[in-house]
Protein backbone atom coordinates (compact mmCIF):
# COMPACT_ATOMS: atom_id res chain seq x y z
CA UNK A 1 0.00 0.00 0.00
CA UNK A 2 2.77 3.03 0.61
CA UNK A 3 4.69 1.38 -2.74
CA UNK A 4 1.26 2.39 -4.67
CA UNK A 5 0.85 5.81 -2.63
CA UNK A 6 4.62 6.76 -2.83
CA UNK A 7 4.10 5.89 -6.33
CA UNK A 8 1.25 7.88 -7.44
CA UNK A 9 3.05 10.82 -5.17
CA UNK A 10 5.99 10.37 -7.32
CA UNK A 11 3.96 10.67 -10.56
CA UNK A 12 2.40 13.72 -9.62
CA UNK A 13 -1.04 12.88 -11.42
CA UNK A 14 -2.32 16.57 -10.57
CA UNK A 15 0.29 18.14 -12.52
CA UNK A 16 -1.47 18.76 -15.33
CA UNK A 17 -4.12 20.96 -13.27
CA UNK A 18 -3.54 24.09 -11.94
CA UNK A 19 -4.02 25.23 -8.58
CA UNK A 20 -6.68 27.38 -7.48
CA UNK A 21 -4.22 30.37 -5.61
CA UNK A 22 -3.62 30.17 -1.94
CA UNK A 23 -5.90 32.36 -1.02
CA UNK A 24 -8.79 30.47 -2.86
CA UNK A 25 -8.05 27.13 -1.50
CA UNK A 26 -7.83 29.10 2.03
CA UNK A 27 -11.35 30.08 0.95
CA UNK A 28 -12.38 26.43 0.32
CA UNK A 29 -10.41 25.04 3.98
CA UNK A 30 -12.60 27.03 5.82
CA UNK A 31 -16.04 26.07 3.79
CA UNK A 32 -14.97 22.49 4.32
CA UNK A 33 -14.45 22.95 8.24
CA UNK A 34 -17.88 24.73 8.61
CA UNK A 35 -19.86 21.59 6.48
CA UNK A 36 -18.09 19.53 9.42
CA UNK A 37 -18.40 21.31 12.16
CA UNK A 38 -22.54 21.45 10.96
CA UNK A 39 -22.36 17.80 10.42
CA UNK A 40 -21.25 17.42 13.70
CA UNK A 41 -23.59 19.31 15.33
CA UNK A 42 -26.45 17.79 14.14
CA UNK A 43 -25.15 14.23 14.41
CA UNK A 44 -26.80 13.60 17.68
CA UNK A 45 -30.12 15.27 17.21
CA UNK A 46 -29.98 13.44 13.81
CA UNK A 47 -29.74 10.14 15.65
CA UNK A 48 -32.74 10.54 17.92
CA UNK A 49 -35.12 11.26 15.15
CA UNK A 50 -33.77 8.19 12.92
CA UNK A 51 -33.94 6.06 16.37
CA UNK A 52 -37.72 7.18 16.49
CA UNK A 53 -38.50 6.53 12.99
CA UNK A 54 -36.54 3.14 12.47
CA UNK A 55 -38.61 1.92 15.74
CA UNK A 56 -42.08 2.71 14.15
CA UNK A 57 -41.12 2.24 10.40
CA UNK A 58 -39.95 -1.95 12.15
CA UNK A 59 -43.83 -1.66 13.80
CA UNK A 60 -45.63 -0.81 10.36
CA UNK A 61 -43.73 -2.63 7.95
CA UNK A 62 -45.02 -5.79 10.15
CA UNK A 63 -48.24 -4.88 10.11
CA UNK A 64 -49.33 -3.46 6.39
CA UNK A 65 -50.40 -6.24 4.10
CA UNK A 66 -49.82 -5.71 0.46
CA UNK A 67 -51.42 -7.89 -1.79
CA UNK B 1 -44.45 -31.33 -32.21
CA UNK B 2 -44.92 -27.85 -31.24
CA UNK B 3 -47.62 -25.70 -33.54
CA UNK B 4 -47.18 -22.31 -34.65
CA UNK B 5 -50.18 -20.74 -35.98
CA UNK B 6 -50.35 -16.89 -37.12
CA UNK B 7 -53.16 -14.72 -36.53
CA UNK B 8 -54.23 -11.25 -37.58
CA UNK B 9 -54.32 -9.23 -34.52
CA UNK B 10 -57.57 -10.58 -33.88
CA UNK B 11 -57.62 -11.77 -29.96
CA UNK B 12 -61.34 -13.19 -30.90
CA UNK B 13 -60.45 -15.32 -32.80
CA UNK B 14 -57.20 -16.57 -31.30
CA UNK B 15 -59.70 -17.13 -28.20
CA UNK B 16 -61.66 -19.28 -30.14
CA UNK B 17 -59.18 -21.74 -30.30
CA UNK B 18 -57.33 -21.29 -26.97
CA UNK B 19 -60.24 -21.36 -25.09
CA UNK B 20 -59.75 -21.63 -21.29
CA UNK B 21 -56.11 -19.81 -21.64
CA UNK B 22 -57.69 -16.69 -22.94
CA UNK B 23 -61.40 -15.98 -20.17
CA UNK B 24 -62.93 -13.38 -21.48
CA UNK B 25 -61.29 -10.53 -19.17
CA UNK B 26 -57.62 -11.38 -20.25
CA UNK B 27 -59.35 -11.79 -23.82
CA UNK B 28 -60.51 -7.95 -23.22
CA UNK B 29 -57.31 -6.66 -21.39
CA UNK B 30 -54.62 -7.79 -24.65
CA UNK B 31 -57.40 -6.77 -27.36
CA UNK B 32 -57.52 -3.08 -25.21
CA UNK B 33 -53.85 -2.73 -24.65
CA UNK B 34 -51.74 -4.44 -27.27
CA UNK B 35 -50.66 -1.44 -29.65
CA UNK B 36 -52.61 -1.52 -32.90
CA UNK B 37 -49.05 -1.39 -34.78
CA UNK B 38 -49.17 -5.34 -33.81
CA UNK B 39 -50.14 -6.66 -36.97
CA UNK B 40 -49.12 -10.63 -36.26
CA UNK B 41 -49.23 -12.44 -33.43
CA UNK B 42 -47.72 -15.94 -33.69
CA UNK B 43 -49.35 -18.76 -30.72
CA UNK B 44 -46.72 -21.34 -29.91
CA UNK B 45 -48.19 -24.26 -27.82
CA UNK B 46 -47.30 -25.93 -26.52
CA UNK B 47 -44.74 -23.76 -24.64
CA UNK B 48 -43.12 -24.78 -21.07
CA UNK B 49 -43.24 -21.42 -19.16
CA UNK B 50 -40.31 -22.26 -16.32
CA UNK B 51 -42.54 -19.92 -13.70
CA UNK B 52 -45.59 -21.96 -14.60
CA UNK B 53 -44.18 -25.25 -14.57
CA UNK B 54 -42.27 -24.72 -11.09
CA UNK B 55 -45.48 -23.48 -9.42
CA UNK B 56 -47.41 -26.28 -11.25
CA UNK B 57 -45.78 -29.00 -9.83
CA UNK B 58 -45.48 -27.49 -6.00
CA UNK B 59 -48.78 -26.29 -6.01
CA UNK B 60 -51.60 -27.09 -9.33
CA UNK B 61 -50.64 -30.43 -9.67
CA UNK B 62 -51.56 -31.07 -6.07
CA UNK B 63 -55.82 -29.79 -7.18
CA UNK B 64 -58.14 -31.85 -7.78
CA UNK B 65 -59.60 -29.66 -10.87
CA UNK B 66 -57.87 -30.93 -14.43
CA UNK B 67 -54.96 -28.13 -14.55
CA UNK B 68 -52.28 -28.34 -17.65
CA UNK B 69 -48.75 -28.14 -17.30
CA UNK B 70 -48.04 -26.68 -20.37
CA UNK B 71 -48.21 -22.89 -21.48
CA UNK B 72 -48.89 -21.17 -24.54
CA UNK B 73 -47.03 -18.24 -26.02
CA UNK B 74 -47.89 -15.18 -27.68
CA UNK B 75 -45.43 -13.86 -30.05
CA UNK B 76 -46.31 -10.00 -30.90
CA UNK B 77 -44.72 -8.73 -34.77
CA UNK B 78 -44.73 -5.55 -35.70
CA UNK B 79 -45.44 -6.62 -39.78
CA UNK B 80 -46.23 -9.92 -40.58
CA UNK B 81 -43.88 -12.54 -41.99
CA UNK B 82 -40.93 -10.90 -40.98
CA UNK B 83 -39.25 -12.65 -38.05
CA UNK B 84 -36.26 -9.92 -37.07
CA UNK B 85 -35.93 -8.38 -33.52
CA UNK B 86 -36.41 -4.62 -34.51
CA UNK B 87 -39.90 -6.19 -35.89
CA UNK B 88 -40.37 -7.89 -32.58
CA UNK B 89 -42.59 -7.00 -29.68
CA UNK B 90 -42.07 -9.58 -27.30
CA UNK B 91 -44.48 -12.57 -25.71
CA UNK B 92 -46.93 -13.25 -23.30
CA UNK B 93 -47.32 -16.69 -21.71
CA UNK B 94 -50.89 -18.16 -20.76
CA UNK B 95 -51.06 -20.53 -18.61
CA UNK B 96 -54.03 -22.26 -17.36
CA UNK B 97 -54.61 -21.35 -14.34
CA UNK B 98 -58.46 -20.53 -15.11
CA UNK B 99 -58.73 -16.99 -13.75
CA UNK B 100 -56.00 -14.16 -14.75
CA UNK B 101 -54.22 -16.70 -17.08
CA UNK B 102 -51.60 -13.97 -18.88
CA UNK B 103 -48.23 -15.73 -17.18
CA UNK B 104 -44.66 -14.83 -17.61
CA UNK B 105 -44.10 -11.56 -20.27
CA UNK B 106 -41.87 -9.74 -22.07
CA UNK B 107 -43.28 -6.86 -23.89
CA UNK B 108 -41.40 -3.88 -25.35
CA UNK B 109 -43.23 -0.83 -24.42
CA UNK B 110 -43.60 0.45 -27.73
CA UNK B 111 -46.00 -3.16 -28.33
CA UNK B 112 -48.57 -1.46 -26.28
CA UNK B 113 -51.30 1.46 -26.84
CA UNK B 114 -50.94 2.75 -23.51
CA UNK B 115 -46.86 3.75 -23.71
CA UNK B 116 -45.95 7.36 -25.01
CA UNK B 117 -42.72 7.87 -24.26
CA UNK B 118 -40.53 8.22 -21.24
CA UNK B 119 -37.48 7.43 -19.52
CA UNK B 120 -37.05 3.89 -18.20
CA UNK B 121 -35.17 0.59 -16.54
CA UNK B 122 -35.37 -2.48 -19.08
CA UNK B 123 -33.29 -5.55 -19.55
CA UNK B 124 -32.82 -7.19 -22.68
CA UNK B 125 -34.07 -10.51 -23.43
CA UNK B 126 -33.11 -13.31 -25.64
CA UNK B 127 -36.04 -15.39 -26.64
CA UNK B 128 -36.10 -18.50 -28.90
CA UNK B 129 -38.52 -18.76 -31.59
CA UNK B 130 -38.21 -22.01 -33.83
CA UNK B 131 -34.66 -21.80 -33.16
CA UNK B 132 -34.00 -18.19 -34.18
CA UNK B 133 -32.48 -16.08 -31.27
CA UNK B 134 -34.92 -12.34 -31.22
CA UNK B 135 -34.02 -9.95 -28.60
CA UNK B 136 -36.79 -7.90 -26.49
CA UNK B 137 -36.15 -4.77 -24.26
CA UNK B 138 -38.59 -5.21 -21.55
CA UNK B 139 -39.54 -5.22 -18.28
CA UNK B 140 -40.51 -8.69 -16.58
CA UNK B 141 -44.56 -8.68 -16.12
CA UNK B 142 -47.13 -11.17 -15.75
CA UNK B 143 -50.55 -11.69 -13.42
CA UNK B 144 -51.07 -12.72 -10.21
CA UNK B 145 -53.06 -15.86 -10.14
CA UNK B 146 -54.75 -15.29 -7.20
CA UNK B 147 -53.80 -18.42 -5.65
CA UNK B 148 -49.95 -18.98 -4.94
CA UNK B 149 -49.17 -15.49 -5.52
CA UNK B 150 -50.45 -12.12 -5.39
CA UNK B 151 -49.36 -8.77 -5.98
CA UNK B 152 -46.95 -8.21 -3.78
CA UNK B 153 -44.98 -11.29 -5.31
CA UNK B 154 -45.26 -10.24 -8.86
CA UNK B 155 -43.66 -7.04 -7.56
CA UNK B 156 -40.95 -8.93 -6.18
CA UNK B 157 -40.58 -11.71 -9.07
CA UNK B 158 -40.67 -8.79 -11.70
CA UNK B 159 -38.22 -6.98 -9.44
CA UNK B 160 -35.60 -9.82 -8.99
CA UNK B 161 -35.88 -11.11 -12.83
CA UNK B 162 -35.09 -7.59 -14.06
CA UNK B 163 -31.94 -7.68 -12.07
CA UNK B 164 -30.91 -11.37 -12.22
CA UNK B 165 -31.10 -10.71 -16.16
CA UNK B 166 -28.73 -7.84 -16.13
CA UNK B 167 -26.52 -8.25 -13.32
CA UNK B 168 -24.57 -11.49 -12.67
CA UNK B 169 -24.55 -11.13 -8.92
CA UNK B 170 -27.86 -11.66 -8.78
CA UNK B 171 -29.69 -15.41 -9.38
CA UNK B 172 -32.67 -16.15 -11.45
CA UNK B 173 -35.57 -16.80 -9.05
CA UNK B 174 -38.99 -18.35 -10.44
CA UNK B 175 -42.40 -17.26 -8.96
CA UNK B 176 -42.79 -20.43 -6.97
CA UNK B 177 -39.53 -19.83 -4.86
CA UNK B 178 -40.22 -15.67 -4.71
CA UNK B 179 -43.81 -17.09 -3.04
CA UNK B 180 -42.01 -19.69 -0.56
CA UNK B 181 -40.96 -16.87 2.03
CA UNK B 182 -41.32 -17.07 5.80
CA UNK B 183 -44.65 -16.87 7.14
CA UNK B 184 -46.48 -18.06 10.29
CA UNK B 185 -49.76 -18.83 8.81
CA UNK B 186 -50.34 -20.84 5.44
CA UNK B 187 -49.13 -19.27 2.76
CA UNK B 188 -51.48 -20.86 0.12
CA UNK B 189 -54.05 -19.86 -0.66
CA UNK B 190 -52.14 -16.35 -0.34
CA UNK B 191 -53.22 -13.57 1.25
CA UNK B 192 -50.35 -10.92 -0.21
CA UNK B 193 -47.62 -10.20 2.23
CA UNK B 194 -46.32 -7.43 4.79
CA UNK B 195 -44.00 -5.05 3.68
CA UNK B 196 -41.51 -7.32 6.54
CA UNK B 197 -42.06 -10.12 4.22
CA UNK B 198 -41.51 -8.31 1.28
CA UNK B 199 -38.26 -6.90 2.78
CA UNK B 200 -37.48 -10.41 3.45
CA UNK B 201 -37.80 -11.88 -0.27
CA UNK B 202 -35.37 -9.33 -1.35
CA UNK B 203 -32.72 -10.11 1.37
CA UNK B 204 -32.77 -13.38 0.48
CA UNK B 205 -31.86 -12.55 -2.61
CA UNK B 206 -28.70 -10.55 -2.60
CA UNK B 207 -30.65 -7.19 -1.89
CA UNK B 208 -30.14 -5.35 1.04
CA UNK B 209 -33.87 -3.55 1.42
CA UNK B 210 -34.33 -0.27 2.46
CA UNK B 211 -38.53 0.41 3.98
CA UNK B 212 -39.54 4.14 3.63
CA UNK B 213 -43.32 4.92 5.15
CA UNK B 214 -44.98 8.08 4.41
CA UNK B 215 -46.90 8.64 7.78
CA UNK B 216 -45.53 6.97 11.45
CA UNK B 217 -49.05 5.40 11.86
CA UNK B 218 -50.51 7.92 14.04
CA UNK B 219 -53.00 10.20 12.15
CA UNK B 220 -53.39 12.78 14.91
CA UNK B 221 -49.34 12.90 14.57
CA UNK B 222 -47.40 15.15 11.85
CA UNK B 223 -46.73 12.13 9.09
CA UNK B 224 -42.42 11.17 8.44
CA UNK B 225 -42.34 12.92 4.67
CA UNK B 226 -43.99 15.96 3.19
CA UNK B 227 -45.90 15.40 0.46
CA UNK B 228 -42.90 16.90 -1.51
CA UNK B 229 -40.30 15.26 0.46
CA UNK B 230 -41.87 11.56 -0.23
CA UNK B 231 -42.34 12.62 -4.18
CA UNK B 232 -38.56 13.44 -3.98
CA UNK B 233 -37.59 10.25 -2.64
CA UNK B 234 -39.30 8.22 -5.50
CA UNK B 235 -37.95 10.48 -7.68
CA UNK B 236 -34.67 10.59 -6.50
CA UNK B 237 -35.03 6.08 -6.83
CA UNK B 238 -36.33 6.61 -10.26
CA UNK B 239 -33.50 8.50 -11.28
CA UNK B 240 -30.95 6.61 -9.94
CA UNK B 241 -32.21 3.70 -12.31
CA UNK B 242 -33.43 1.63 -9.27
CA UNK B 243 -36.99 -0.43 -9.70
CA UNK B 244 -38.76 -0.39 -6.42
CA UNK B 245 -41.94 -1.76 -5.03
CA UNK B 246 -44.53 0.76 -3.93
CA UNK B 247 -47.41 0.04 -1.55
CA UNK B 248 -50.86 1.95 -3.32
CA UNK B 249 -53.16 2.46 0.04
CA UNK B 250 -51.54 0.09 1.70
CA UNK B 251 -52.80 -2.40 -0.06
CA UNK B 252 -51.62 -3.01 -3.26
CA UNK B 253 -48.29 -3.47 -4.45
CA UNK B 254 -46.54 -1.93 -8.22
CA UNK B 255 -43.19 -1.69 -9.48
CA UNK B 256 -41.88 1.62 -10.32
CA UNK B 257 -39.54 1.71 -13.03
CA UNK B 258 -39.22 5.11 -14.53
CA UNK B 259 -40.48 8.44 -15.49
CA UNK B 260 -42.66 10.20 -18.22
CA UNK B 261 -41.19 13.14 -20.00
CA UNK B 262 -40.53 16.34 -18.31
CA UNK B 263 -43.63 19.02 -18.14
CA UNK B 264 -42.58 22.90 -18.88
CA UNK B 265 -39.59 24.13 -17.25
CA UNK B 266 -40.69 27.52 -17.30
CA UNK B 267 -43.84 27.14 -15.90
CA UNK B 268 -42.78 25.50 -12.88
CA UNK B 269 -39.76 27.86 -12.67
CA UNK B 270 -41.81 30.74 -12.55
CA UNK B 271 -43.38 30.00 -9.23
CA UNK B 272 -40.26 28.98 -7.52
CA UNK B 273 -36.53 30.42 -6.46
CA UNK B 274 -33.47 29.06 -4.83
CA UNK B 275 -33.39 25.34 -4.76
CA UNK B 276 -35.69 22.87 -6.54
CA UNK B 277 -35.62 19.80 -6.97
CA UNK B 278 -36.33 18.10 -10.50
CA UNK B 279 -38.81 15.89 -8.77
CA UNK B 280 -41.12 19.38 -9.82
CA UNK B 281 -40.47 18.51 -13.71
CA UNK B 282 -41.97 15.25 -13.34
CA UNK B 283 -45.71 14.20 -13.83
CA UNK B 284 -45.98 10.82 -14.40
CA UNK B 285 -43.92 7.78 -13.25
CA UNK B 286 -44.16 4.70 -15.31
CA UNK B 287 -44.81 1.36 -13.42
CA UNK B 288 -45.67 -2.16 -13.55
CA UNK B 289 -48.52 -3.29 -12.16
CA UNK B 290 -50.05 -7.02 -12.42
CA UNK B 291 -53.93 -6.03 -12.94
CA UNK B 292 -52.88 -3.72 -15.59
CA UNK B 293 -50.63 -4.36 -18.66
CA UNK B 294 -47.00 -3.26 -18.09
CA UNK B 295 -45.65 0.75 -18.49
CA UNK B 296 -48.98 2.21 -16.97
CA UNK B 297 -48.80 5.66 -15.16
CA UNK B 298 -49.37 7.12 -11.50
CA UNK B 299 -49.69 10.71 -12.17
CA UNK B 300 -49.28 13.78 -9.43
CA UNK B 301 -52.60 15.02 -10.29
CA UNK B 302 -55.66 13.59 -10.80
CA UNK B 303 -56.32 12.05 -14.31
CA UNK B 304 -59.56 10.67 -16.26
CA UNK B 305 -57.58 7.73 -17.03
CA UNK B 306 -59.85 4.61 -14.87
CA UNK B 307 -57.61 2.71 -12.45
CA UNK B 308 -54.41 5.22 -12.50
CA UNK B 309 -53.06 6.00 -9.29
CA UNK B 310 -51.81 9.26 -7.81
CA UNK B 311 -48.79 10.38 -6.12
CA UNK B 312 -50.46 10.82 -2.84
CA UNK B 313 -51.60 7.29 -2.74
CA UNK B 314 -48.22 5.69 -2.71
CA UNK B 315 -47.64 5.56 0.90
CA UNK B 316 -44.69 2.58 1.33
CA UNK B 317 -41.56 2.11 -0.63
CA UNK B 318 -39.20 -1.13 -0.74
CA UNK B 319 -35.99 -0.26 -2.48
CA UNK B 320 -33.86 -3.45 -3.49
CA UNK B 321 -30.64 -1.58 -2.54
CA UNK B 322 -27.36 -3.20 -3.47
CA UNK B 323 -25.12 -3.50 -0.57
CA UNK B 324 -22.81 -1.10 -0.72
CA UNK B 325 -24.98 1.72 -0.82
CA UNK B 326 -24.82 2.48 2.48
CA UNK B 327 -25.01 6.27 2.46
CA UNK B 328 -28.76 6.96 3.86
CA UNK B 329 -30.54 9.51 1.73
CA UNK B 330 -32.83 10.90 4.11
CA UNK B 331 -29.27 11.80 5.96
CA UNK B 332 -28.49 13.20 2.57
CA UNK B 333 -30.70 15.70 2.00
CA UNK B 334 -31.53 16.48 5.76
CA UNK B 335 -28.08 17.02 6.84
CA UNK B 336 -25.14 16.78 4.35
CA UNK B 337 -26.40 18.08 1.03
CA UNK B 338 -28.00 21.48 3.06
CA UNK B 339 -24.22 21.80 4.83
CA UNK B 340 -22.52 21.45 1.74
CA UNK B 341 -25.04 23.41 -0.41
CA UNK B 342 -24.86 26.53 2.11
CA UNK B 343 -21.51 26.39 3.26
CA UNK B 344 -19.60 25.73 -0.40
CA UNK B 345 -22.17 26.36 -3.19
CA UNK B 346 -23.06 29.39 -1.40
CA UNK B 347 -26.88 28.66 -3.09
CA UNK B 348 -28.88 31.60 -2.27
CA UNK B 349 -32.77 32.44 -2.07
CA UNK B 350 -32.48 34.67 -4.99
CA UNK B 351 -30.89 31.66 -7.14
CA UNK B 352 -32.69 29.55 -9.57
CA UNK B 353 -31.25 26.56 -9.35
CA UNK B 354 -32.66 22.97 -10.22
CA UNK B 355 -31.21 19.92 -8.43
CA UNK B 356 -30.90 16.86 -9.33
CA UNK B 357 -29.55 13.90 -6.90
CA UNK B 358 -29.12 10.19 -7.65
CA UNK B 359 -27.13 6.94 -6.84
CA UNK B 360 -25.20 5.50 -9.49
CA UNK B 361 -21.97 3.11 -9.90
CA UNK B 362 -18.67 4.60 -10.27
CA UNK B 363 -18.39 2.09 -13.23
CA UNK B 364 -21.17 3.81 -14.96
CA UNK B 365 -20.55 7.42 -14.28
CA UNK B 366 -16.68 6.79 -15.72
CA UNK B 367 -18.18 4.95 -18.58
CA UNK B 368 -20.75 8.29 -19.15
CA UNK B 369 -17.98 10.89 -18.40
CA UNK B 370 -15.75 9.01 -20.92
CA UNK B 371 -18.06 9.02 -23.75
CA UNK B 372 -20.39 12.02 -23.09
CA UNK B 373 -18.29 14.58 -21.43
CA UNK B 374 -17.33 17.65 -23.09
CA UNK B 375 -15.08 19.23 -21.01
CA UNK B 376 -11.86 17.48 -21.49
CA UNK B 377 -9.72 18.41 -17.82
CA UNK B 378 -13.08 17.53 -15.73
CA UNK B 379 -13.45 14.36 -17.58
CA UNK B 380 -9.89 13.20 -17.09
CA UNK B 381 -10.05 14.33 -13.74
CA UNK B 382 -13.27 11.96 -13.26
CA UNK B 383 -11.37 9.20 -14.97
CA UNK B 384 -8.07 9.00 -12.58
CA UNK B 385 -9.72 9.66 -9.14
CA UNK B 386 -10.41 6.59 -7.58
CA UNK B 387 -14.10 5.88 -6.55
CA UNK B 388 -16.12 3.36 -4.24
CA UNK B 389 -18.32 0.96 -6.13
CA UNK B 390 -21.34 3.53 -5.93
CA UNK B 391 -21.53 7.31 -5.72
CA UNK B 392 -24.15 9.68 -4.78
CA UNK B 393 -24.23 12.65 -7.04
CA UNK B 394 -25.70 16.08 -7.16
CA UNK B 395 -26.42 18.57 -9.86
CA UNK B 396 -27.18 22.21 -10.11
CA UNK B 397 -28.09 23.51 -13.29
CA UNK B 398 -29.69 27.02 -14.21
CA UNK B 399 -32.82 27.23 -16.25
CA UNK B 400 -30.98 27.65 -19.75
CA UNK B 401 -29.05 25.41 -18.43
CA UNK B 402 -31.19 22.46 -17.72
CA UNK B 403 -33.48 22.71 -20.77
CA UNK B 404 -29.66 22.33 -22.57
CA UNK B 405 -29.12 18.99 -20.21
CA UNK B 406 -26.07 20.60 -18.62
CA UNK B 407 -24.80 21.42 -15.04
CA UNK B 408 -22.46 23.88 -13.81
CA UNK B 409 -21.80 22.47 -9.91
CA UNK B 410 -21.47 18.57 -9.84
CA UNK B 411 -20.85 17.13 -5.57
CA UNK B 412 -20.00 13.55 -5.64
CA UNK B 413 -20.00 11.72 -2.61
CA UNK B 414 -19.25 8.16 -1.13
CA UNK B 415 -22.34 6.07 -0.63
CA UNK B 416 -19.98 3.59 1.31
CA UNK B 417 -18.89 5.79 3.91
CA UNK B 418 -18.99 5.39 7.77
CA UNK B 419 -22.32 6.31 9.15
CA UNK B 420 -22.09 10.21 9.89
CA UNK B 421 -18.42 10.35 8.13
CA UNK B 422 -18.14 14.10 7.86
CA UNK B 423 -15.87 14.19 4.90
CA UNK B 424 -17.86 11.79 2.77
CA UNK B 425 -17.58 14.31 -0.53
CA UNK B 426 -15.27 13.00 -3.05
CA UNK B 427 -14.99 15.66 -5.65
CA UNK B 428 -16.84 19.13 -5.88
CA UNK B 429 -17.46 20.67 -9.13
CA UNK B 430 -18.06 24.72 -8.69
CA UNK B 431 -18.33 26.40 -11.63
CA UNK B 432 -14.52 25.58 -12.99
CA UNK B 433 -12.92 24.64 -9.73
CA UNK B 434 -12.94 20.83 -8.41
CA UNK B 435 -11.99 20.22 -5.03
CA UNK B 436 -10.57 16.83 -4.86
CA UNK B 437 -10.92 15.02 -1.88
CA UNK B 438 -9.48 11.08 -2.61
CA UNK B 439 -7.52 9.23 -0.67
CA UNK B 440 -4.71 8.65 -4.19
CA UNK B 441 -4.62 12.12 -4.86
CA UNK B 442 -3.69 15.13 -3.20
CA UNK B 443 -6.87 17.26 -1.57
CA UNK B 444 -6.78 19.95 -3.62
CA UNK B 445 -8.70 22.57 -5.05
CA UNK B 446 -8.08 22.84 -9.05
CA UNK B 447 -8.74 24.38 -11.97
CA UNK B 448 -10.64 22.94 -15.07
CA UNK B 449 -11.98 24.15 -18.60
CA UNK B 450 -14.86 24.95 -18.88
CA UNK B 451 -18.05 26.42 -15.97
CA UNK B 452 -20.49 23.61 -17.32
CA UNK B 453 -20.64 20.00 -18.78
CA UNK B 454 -23.41 17.39 -19.62
CA UNK B 455 -25.93 15.90 -16.83
CA UNK B 456 -25.57 12.28 -15.94
CA UNK B 457 -28.35 10.02 -17.25
CA UNK B 458 -29.22 7.00 -15.80
CA UNK B 459 -32.19 6.05 -17.50
CA UNK B 460 -32.48 5.29 -21.36
CA UNK B 461 -35.11 7.42 -23.35
CA UNK B 462 -37.82 5.22 -24.88
CA UNK B 463 -39.92 6.80 -27.54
Amino acid sequence: MKGIRRLLEQEDLLSNYQPVDSERQQEWNLAFEMVKRSLESEALSYMERERTKTTQIAELSRIKMLG
Amino acid sequence: MILFKAYPRNFSAIQADVDEYMPYDVMQLLDKGISNNIQQIILEAPYVDKDFRDTYYNDFSKRFTDISRDSIRLHLFFSPDNVVTPNYGGFITLRDTKIRTIGRSYIAPKALNNFTSGYCCLAKYEVNYRGQVLEVEAFPWMQQDGNVSRCAHIAAWSINRYYSQRYCYYAERTLHEITTHDSTTRRVPSRGASVNQIAQILQKNRFDPEIYIRDNGNKEETPYYTKECFNRLMHTFVESGIPFIAGVKSKHAIVIIGHGELSDIDSVMNDNDGLTDSYEFIENLIIVDDTQLPYTNVFNYEDEQPYAYIFDEIDVLIVPFYEKMYLDVDYLYSEMLPALENNILKIGKQDKIIRRVFLTSSRSFKKYMFKESRDSSYRELMLLMQMPKFIWVAEYSSVEEFKKQEMHHRIILDATTLKFQVDAYMAIKKDNEVAVNNKSLKSVTVHIDKMSDVIYQNLGRIK
